[in-house]
């Protein structure tokens, strides 16, 4: 099952935003450089974000900028404990999973072995305040 | 914590890593373990084991090779060559030399020389004349590129930024060279993609160019050019599509 992922030039579409703005934000650290997916199609390489994250992101940027500086933000950004996510990295991408999406987990080989309580468990552990 | 101590090796030496004020080593020297200090300078041949951190000014000047990583905070000087088995992070940053890496961050990059990254390259300004090759992404505010008449190229994955120019130095210098010496070759960019909102290429070959402001010059082999506000091609180029978004 797929993340809804959004392309970089529809995200930019969208928002009205300009190349070199969304460059900028990644150099500052405000949208992290794991977030960019490359996927090869008929066109080439293009870029994707998963779409729900990007954009709430990229809205924080907007409504922020007038009231506290970029920079500003970057370091809120880089202080706050985000909602934990598992992410995995496999060949084909990215995969992140938060808490609440985790059903169950299990390692499968010449046995069956369930980890979900074990995996739930690293979600624990570091003071989740915003 | 103390960053009292000067280091100095003139000639040949050894030392252990650890924390100093000044650095200095004249001739051949190796340091082993990690590094933190106000300023590093080198001339001769050196290397090291482990990281390099450096409050201040590092400047290298001969042959330099470290495994692990750079950080030099104010500035970084290289006319030599460095050989970093890590990323490279820098204030200000001056190559005339070589510089090899894994990635680079900085304020300011300035090349003329040859820099081969495995990674990316960011900073607010870029300013590359030579050649070399970066695997990922060039990405900067300002990227200025000043190709020359030599054969070299420069390879990039991909430039991303708000302005981004390419030139070509002599125009006067490729008439006289055509004139008198045949054809000699342009050093060119070669990359797979470049977006910016301003984008002025020659000498690129480039699959996709994406921009709001988009001019194709001279010497060109462009793929496909997306623009979205205006887009302009001279004669002399070779754009197999161009699209307004």
């Amino acid at each position: 099952m797929e993340d809804h992922l959004i392309s970089k030039k529809d995200l930019l579409l969208r928002y009205g935003i300009s190349y070199g703005a969304l460059y900028r934000w990644k150099r500052m650290g405000l949208i992290p450089e794991d977030w960019f997916i490359k996927k090869a199609t008929v066109t080439g390489q293009e870029t994707f974000f998963d779409e729900k994250t990007v954009c709430e992101r990229i809205e924080r940027i907007l409504n922020r900028k007038d009231t506290s500086s970029l920079e500003e933000l970057a370091k809120t950004l880089s202080g706050v404990k985000t909602e934990p996510t598992l992410v995995v990295t496999t060949p084909y991408g990215v995969r992140r999973f938060r808490r609440e999406e985790l059903l169950s987990a299990r390692i499968e080989g010449e046995e069956s072995r369930d980890v979900t309580a074990e995996l739930l468990s690293l979600f624990e552990g570091k003071d989740n305040t915003l | 914590m103390s960053m009292e101590n000067d280091l100095k090796i003139a000639g040949s030496g050894s030392v252990s890593g650890g924390e100093y004020r000044h650095i200095a080593i004249s001739g051949s020297g190796r340091i082993h373990g990690d590094v933190l200090c106000e300023s590093f300078r080198v001339s001769g041949s050196a290397s090291g084991k482990g990281s390099i951190t450096c409050r201040g000014e590092m400047k290298c000047a001969g042959a330099f090779r470290i495994d692990g990583d750079v950080t030099a905070e104010e500035e970084l000087k290289i006319s030599g060559s460095c050989t970093v088995d890590g990323d490279i992070r820098g204030g200000e940053i001056a190559i005339a030399g070589a510089l090899r890496g894994k990635s680079l961050h900085g304020k300011r990059l300035r090349l003329a020389g040859g820099l081969t990254l495995e990674g990316d390259a960011e900073a607010e300004e870029a300013h590359l004349s030579g050649g070399g090759r970066i695997g990922g992404l060039l990405n900067a505010e300002t990227v200025r590129i000043r190709l020359g008449s030599g054969n070299g190229r420069l390879t990039v994955g991909s430039v991303g930024g708000t302005d981004i120019l390419v030139e070509s130095e002599g125009a006067v210098v490729g008439l006289f060279s055509r004139l008198f010496g045949g054809r000699r070759g342009r050093e060119r960019l070669v990359t797979t993609l470049i977006e910016g909102d301003t984008v002025e290429l020659c000498y690129t070959e480039c699959d996709v160019v994406r921009g709001s402001r988009v001019v194709i010059g001279e010497g060109c082999r462009i793929g496909r050019v997306e623009y979205s506000e205006s887009y302009d091609c001279r004669d002399d180029a070779s754009v197999r599509e161009a699209v307004k978004v």
